[in-house]
């Protein structure tokens, strides 16, 4: 199976590369006024709306830097009404794959109801790997204003 | 949220131009890897390049590339060996064909006088079945035959049948064009010429609609010309 890799904080997490759409640079984003924490904006991706959402912001309260290595990865979320909707995640150091099995990562003990997202963990030489969902990385009430905003913004 | 802090001016340890293969080739780590391309220092260093920052010209060309439509390049092509009877053009795909031979004279086989079953003809020292494709396709043979000025045209198209390769005769060949899937459309409702029947769809080529012929069906109605 085949893993995107990020870091945030000097740490490393995945994603399922399944899930992924399309890995873009960290284009210009327009603000969302009154957006909630952790939504960086959201720009216009070949005329489809798309909200982003920073996860360094969303996770540890901090902003991506803006280099190069910060990149746009654009994923599936679900709507909550059975539809699904593009979604941005702005990670940073986003450069390299990893090729690991599904069963190498082992529940890591620790659920975190503040991040729903942070999956099981898997190691190596370097550390822990830990596994996102980016599925589970919006609340409810902050998928709801995502993207009935989106729909109603460009 | 704690605001953007600036990132500091990179500086890179160039050891690939000092001990490396482009300096004095004195670094111990190069008996290991052989080339500094193959070492993780410099696969580190190439990476730290991507921790500088990004001139603002350079994101907002890439906002407007992916703010417009995507181009799709086409990908579903296909190769298909355009060729002429009588007066139908028709097209096989070029899987299916194993050679174009210059026109050799048929051998008749005694008592197989009727059907599509023409005869024998010696292709490069291989004697191959040869059938009459206009009277496998139940076209009328008729023209082709009394076409005397274009002989030179005349062509041994050899297929590669189920049980080994078949020579057919062919009045003309044109050549391998690459068509895209969306250019080939429907064959007419309307349509009662006998190849209508065997062809999947009309390529529009040159001013002309071209029979695509159907791989399967065809090969089942020259499986059933041999017996």
């Amino acid at each position: 199976m085949l893993f995107l890799l990020f870091e945030l904080n000097g740490d490393r997490y995945v994603l399922d590369i399944a899930q992924v759409v399309e890995v873009l640079p960290r284009i210009d984003l327009k603000e969302i006024p009154q957006a909630p924490p952790g939504v960086a904006g959201l720009f216009n991706y070949r005329g489809e709306p798309v909200p982003v959402v920073d996860v360094c912001a969303m996770l540890s309260n901090r902003a991506a830097r803006p280099i190069w290595s910060t990149r746009l990865i654009l994923v599936r979320h679900p709507t909550g009404d059975g539809g699904e909707r593009l979604l941005g995640l702005l990670v940073e150091k986003a450069t390299k794959t990893l090729r690991r099995e599904p069963g190498d990562f082992i529940d890591s003990g620790i659920t975190n109801d503040q991040a729903p997202c942070l999956g099981p963990v898997a190691t190596d030489a370097d550390g822990v790997i830990q596994w996102v969902e980016p599925r589970r990385l919006l609340s409810d009430a902050v998928r709801d204003i995502l993207f009935r905003q989106t729909a109603e913004a460009l | 949220m704690s605001p953007i802090a600036p990132t500091p001016r990179l500086e890179i340890d160039d050891c690939w131009n000092k001990i490396g293969v482009q300096g004095d080739g004195s670094c111990p780590e190069l008996e290991r890897h052989i080339h500094c391309r193959n070492c993780p220092t410099y696969t580190g260093a190439a990476e730290h390049l991507l921790d500088s920052s990004v001139p603002a010209d350079y994101l907002h060309e890439w906002t407007l590339h992916y703010a417009r439509p995507k181009t799709v390049v086409e990908t579903d092509r296909r190769s298909l060996f355009i060729f002429r009877l009588g007066a139908e053009w028709l097209a096989l795909p070029v899987d299916m064909i194993k050679e174009i031979a210059p026109l050799q004279p048929v051998h008749r086989l005694p008592h197989r006088r009727n059907g599509a079953i023409l005869g024998l003809t010696n292709v490069r020292g291989e004697l191959l079945v040869t059938l009459s494709l206009d009277l496998v396709l139940g076209l009328e043979a008729t023209e082709a035959k009394q076409e005397k000025s274009g002989l030179e045209k005349h062509r041994l198209l050899v297929i590669a049948g189920e049980g080994g390769p078949l020579a057919c005769p062919i009045d003309e060949a044109h050549g391998i064009v690459l068509c895209a899937a969306r250019e080939l459309t429907e064959v007419p409702a309307t349509i009662t010429r006998a190849t209508a029947s065997y062809s999947h769809a009309v390529l529009p080529w040159e001013g002309r609609s071209v029979g695509c012929l159907d791989q399967a069906l065809l090969l089942t109605a020259l499986n059933r010309s041999l017996t």
